[in-house]
């Protein structure tokens, strides 16, 4: 909503007065830069998964976006000019996100103006509206699209860069079959597989669209979770807090492991290995708990995902040589 | 005084104005705010910045008067708008809501101060409701206590409610209830508006009864006052003026607690100064504290609830130590 005329000459009026006083060191700015236009005006419609339609640039120019899908925009080709403040930083694109304006978490309104952006991405809906009135801006929540493959479609018909985003698909698929050859003894049928976090105090179960290489290990890699996994989390909310008493019935015959560690974490998992549960566990017994390290598996966009393939087959590999 | 406090909002005002993450200077401000700006300056000024100032100070003044009118009919100094239930009630209500309407799946957002208003307000009918005595009307002792269980019970159900929701919508609920104006937008403020200055209205007109009504029961009704009527009345304009500020802020706290406690140290116990050093002092407290948030960690923000707990809690431990002696 502008304001009206009229209202704004009130407002004006009160403020000059007081603005007045504090303005007597004022220098003289440089005039802002404005929006250079796009040789090419077009537009698309993007329908956006809450149901609603925004029109978009056909070739955006200037991106900013959550930094947990920059990824998705490096494999693409697209560096954005701007992404938000995510809780730690990736790994994998520590080197391709150098330049990139870092506009905070959640987004400074203001710092994403200065940066003259065509085109917004966000995953919450609280800032739509403001972000909105500055460049068009597209919802993409969290896990919405059933798979990577399915995301990076998005984000190819997002950017404009279809053919990139089926070539990825393609070269991701390849490896994946190539990784599914290479771990074939390691896993046997009809093994169940299971991704598990230790988050401050909290156990967590992990489903396959929830990073924590969900997509490599349930997409890519074609495992099989345990029923109970697959029933209440992954056709579920994707991750599902447990008492250590109910492990034993979420556990898999090969399980993923990672500790995300804040307040008490380490006196948690001491107090977890140390338990007789955990020590019963058959894939405690055999020496089939792979433990990663949660930042090279928190992200799980495409480069992410793609490095997190080669990542637990190694893991894999190596951990069965012995 | 009054002049003062309203000459300090003022300079906050131009303060809060002139700043954030992008370079305006005064003159740019100035320039702007007379309609000779950039479109883009117009689009940080008058949807960014102003609506924040605006939504910052009414939500201010609207939880300190209600603070300032809870304080006189429970005779309670350490009592605010929280005491209500109205901050938890109102996070039940949002919690609820994002639990059953995950974000993306076309729930407007825009529903949430509504929604967070009506939670605040049943919690307080709730609390109400549990401490009223037929023959005597509401017991400002027994709201005390109630408001103290009620505020636990609901507290725990957002718990519960809470161990549902996705990690982002987790971290929105945090902030939300730790209270932030990162949301606010020029509607938020023209729709707090009425409920801040008409509520005030009715306060200020209502001093004199908040004067007699700290000498107590007995006096109050020697005086000429219904006792158990007005209680209800002002309490009722103390959980409105709480539940709206709220809707917009988030549950912040010790705006509440503090501002009719600075007012009453600044202008003397006579509501018919109180009470409007109160507001001002709330909107000043709520807008410094929001601007300061903007600063001090640049792109990202401290919510303005932290930074007024921050400065809020050492001032609280002070008149404790002080009432002390």
């Amino acid at each position: 909503m502008m304001l009206t005329g009229k209202r704004r000459a009130a407002l004006a009026l009160l403020l000059v007065l007081v603005l007045a006083m504090v303005s007597a060191c004022g220098n003289q700015g440089d005039p802002a830069v404005e929006n250079e236009k796009a040789a090419e005006n077009e537009t698309r419609t993007f329908s956006m998964a809450n149901g609603k339609t925004v029109e978009i640039p056909a070739h955006p120019k200037r991106i900013v976006m959550p930094y947990e899908y920059l990824g998705n925009a490096l494999a693409l080709g697209v560096k954005p000019v701007g992404v938000s403040q995510a809780v730690m930083e990736n790994p994998y694109i520590r080197d391709q996100a150098k330049g990139i304006e870092n506009v905070g978490n959640p987004m400074s309104l203001e710092k994403v103006a200065e940066l003259n952006p065509d085109l917004i991405i966000v995953y919450l809906e609280d800032q739509y509206e403001q972000l909105s009135k500055i460049a068009p801006t597209v919802l993409i929540p969290f896990g919405h699209y059933k798979n990577i493959q399915e995301e990076i479609r998005v984000f190819g018909e997002l950017f404009g860069k279809q053919k990139e985003a089926e070539e990825w698909i393609q070269r991701f698929e390849q490896k994946a079959a190539a990784a599914r050859e290479k771990i074939k003894g390691v896993i046997g049928e009809g093994e169940t597989v299971g991704i598990y976090k230790l988050q401050g105090k909290d156990f967590y179960v992990i489903g396959d669209n929830f990073g924590h290489a969900g997509q490599v290990i349930y997409n890519a890699l074609q495992l099989t979770p345990p029923e109970k996994i697959r029933q209440e989390v992954i056709q579920g909310s994707q991750w599902k807090l447990i008492s250590l008493e109910a492990l034993p019935d979420y556990a898999a015959d090969h399980m993923f492991w990672t500790v995300y560690k804040t307040d008490g974490t380490e006196q948690a998992e001491s107090e977890l290995k140390n338990s007789a549960i955990w020590k019963n566990l058959g894939a405690v017994k055999d020496g089939h708990v792979y433990e990663l390290k949660i930042e090279d598996i928190w992200f799980s966009d495409a480069i992410s995902v793609e490095h997190q393939l080669d990542l637990v087959v190694e893991t894999l590999l190596s951990a069965h040589q012995k | 005084m009054i002049p003062i406090l309203f000459l300090c909002l003022l300079v906050i005002v131009a303060i809060s104005l002139n700043t954030g993450a992008s370079r305006m200077n005064p003159v740019e401000v100035v320039k702007t705010l007379a309609g000779m700006g950039t479109a883009k300056q117009e689009l940080i000024l008058f949807e960014f910045r102003l609506p924040r100032v605006l939504v910052a100070a009414f939500a201010g003044a609207g939880l300190a008067l209600s603070g300032c009118v809870i304080q006189a009919v429970s005779r309670n100094p350490l009592a605010d708008p929280h005491l209500l239930g109205i901050s938890t009630g109102a996070g039940v209500m949002v919690v609820l809501y994002l639990s059953w309407f995950p974000t993306g799946s076309g729930a407007p957002v825009l529903l949430l101060p509504f929604l967070a208003f009506v939670g605040g307000a049943l919690a307080a009918v709730l609390v109400f409701a549990l401490s009223y005595e037929r023959r005597q009307g509401l017991q400002p002792g027994r709201l005390v206590l109630t408001g103290v269980a009620v505020a636990a019970g609901l507290s725990a159900l957002m718990t519960v409610l809470s161990l549902r929701l996705s990690r982002e919508l987790y971290q929105f609920v945090a902030t939300w209830l730790t209270g932030s104006i990162w949301g606010a937008t020029l509607d938020h403020a023209w729709t707090l508006l009425p409920w801040v200055v008409g509520l005030f209205l009715y306060v200020y007109f209502k001093s004199r009864v908040l004067d007699a009504l700290l000498f107590g029961e007995t006096i109050a009704t020697g005086l000429g006052v219904s006792v158990a009527k007005e209680r209800l009345q002002l309490l009722a304009a103390a959980v409105a003026l709480g539940a709206a500020s709220v809707s917009v802020s988030g549950g912040i706290g010790f705006v509440g607690l503090i501002a009719p406690h600075l007012a009453r140290r600044l202008v003397g116990v006579h509501h018919a100064h109180v009470v409007p050093a109160s507001a001002l002092l709330g909107a000043c407290l709520l807008l410094g504290a929001d601007t300061v948030g903007r600063v001090v960690v640049q792109p990202s923000e401290i919510p303005a609830g932290i930074v007024v707990a921050v400065v809020g809690a050492p001032y609280f431990l002070y008149v404790l130590a002080r009432s002390a002696r």
